[in-house]
């Protein structure tokens, strides 16, 4: 990974179901605040991620780690109408530990949680720099034809139109790249025919109806100066277990141009400031 | 996604409004198959708002049932996002944009 992602991936952070990182700049130098939720529906996790998001536009103003905790306690237990339990970790301020590791899962590391949870939403917030992380797994069972529009819907309110135009198109094309190609493993071929676009179709709902081993990992990271209302850089990364791709440098020939597919990383090249793959092809990543 | 036409003499007009995407292509072909061949087609995106690359596809799809490279298809109304997709993936060569 070149350096200027490094600096804009910043400080690694613990990655869970139902974990959120807070990155403080007073008595602690991070909190871990996990809920846990008695109804696991895909629904309600994406409900407390999208609670996250509200908290992180209130975060301002805290002055130290109980009020903090104080609030995100209040703002989950008014606007959730189930039981939830709250617990949190913290990082001492002088303490020498900048990777944070607990509640089981860390870093890239994608490993099922326990207790057949099969959907992984968390978010980290860098108070320092005001960053924000999002880091999904989306597991078999609820992949589905509209997962990709809910995770921007969910992102779209902290950016501009032309960023949410921007985001939504790079990240269905790289969602659903992972998704056709790595986890189902439909060739694109199959679209080179009229008839073929409809047998793409079926092949992924019928895939899509048993169940597949694989797994997408999405990151999202908006890099916001101070103070500022909006994104500066959105970095996107999705990775799946399959195969893996990816001929990045691939031009459009002429005998391409009239092909039914092959244009989707053309889009995802030209609409990003920056692109990448990992080395086995799993993993590609955007700055916008 | 709402796809519907309008067939004045040899041509077709097709709106498509809200997303262009994977999903319409059942949608879409059906509604060019069921006018049959015209002269001229037009394609108003106003209302769309969301256009990927599967649905660049099936504009491709439309364009070789109307003749290939004698087809006539226009694109209208649509927006400068939607304008810069169909530039950016050159196929502004293969269809008219208005």
């Amino acid at each position: 990974m070149p350096d200027n992602y490094k600096k804009l991936l910043g400080i690694p952070g613990t990655m869970s179901r139902d974990t959120t990182v807070f990155w403080m700049n007073f008595d602690a130098y991070a909190i871990l605040i996990r809920i846990k939720l008695v109804n696991k529906k895909t629904e309600d996790l994406f409900f407390v991620f999208s609670k996250y998001h509200e908290i992180l536009r209130e975060l301002k103003g805290f002055r130290n780690t109980q009020e903090l905790i104080d609030f995100v306690r209040e703002y989950f237990s008014k606007s959730i109408d189930m039981p939830i339990e709250l617990d949190y970790h913290c990082i001492e301020k002088n303490s020498s530990v900048k990777h944070v590791s607990c509640f089981q899962e860390s870093g890239d590391d994608i490993a099922h949680p326990e207790s057949g949870d099969k959907f992984c939403v968390s978010s980290l917030i860098e108070l320092d720099s005001f960053c924000y992380i999002a880091s999904d797994l989306v597991y078999p069972e609820y992949l589905d034809e509209n997962i990709s529009r809910k995770i921007v819907g969910s992102l779209s309110k902290n950016l501009n139109e032309d960023q949410t135009s921007k985001v939504s198109i790079v990240f269905s094309e790289m969602f659903n790249n992972a998704l056709d190609h790595g986890v189902l493993g439909i060739p694109s071929v199959l679209k080179d025919n009229t008839s073929g676009f409809e047998e793409f179709i079926n092949a992924r709902r019928s895939a899509l109806a048993v169940s597949q081993d694989g797994v997408i990992s999405i990151e999202v990271k908006l890099n916001f100066l101070k103070e500022s209302e909006l994104p500066t850089a959105v970095f996107l990364s999705v990775m799946d277990n399959g195969g893996g791709l990816v001929e990045l440098d691939r031009s459009l020939s002429e005998a391409d141009r009239k092909k039914y597919h092959g244009r989707g990383l053309k889009l995802i090249q030209h609409l990003s400031k920056e692109i990448g793959v990992d080395e086995l092809g799993k993993r590609i990543y955007v700055v916008l | 996604m709402t796809i519907s036409a309008v067939k004045k003499g040899d041509e077709l007009t097709i709106q498509i409004e809200g997303r262009f995407d994977f999903y319409c292509l059942q949608d879409f072909r059906k509604i060019y198959e069921e006018n049959g061949k015209c002269g001229t087609y037009v394609l108003d995106m106003a209302k769309t708002d969301f256009l990927d690359s599967s649905a660049l596809g099936m504009l491709l799809t439309l364009r070789d049932y109307a003749g290939g490279d004698s087809a006539k298809i226009t694109i209208v109304n649509a927006s400068d996002d939607i304008k810069k997709i169909i530039s950016v993936t050159k196929l502004d060569e293969l269809f008219k944009v208005m």
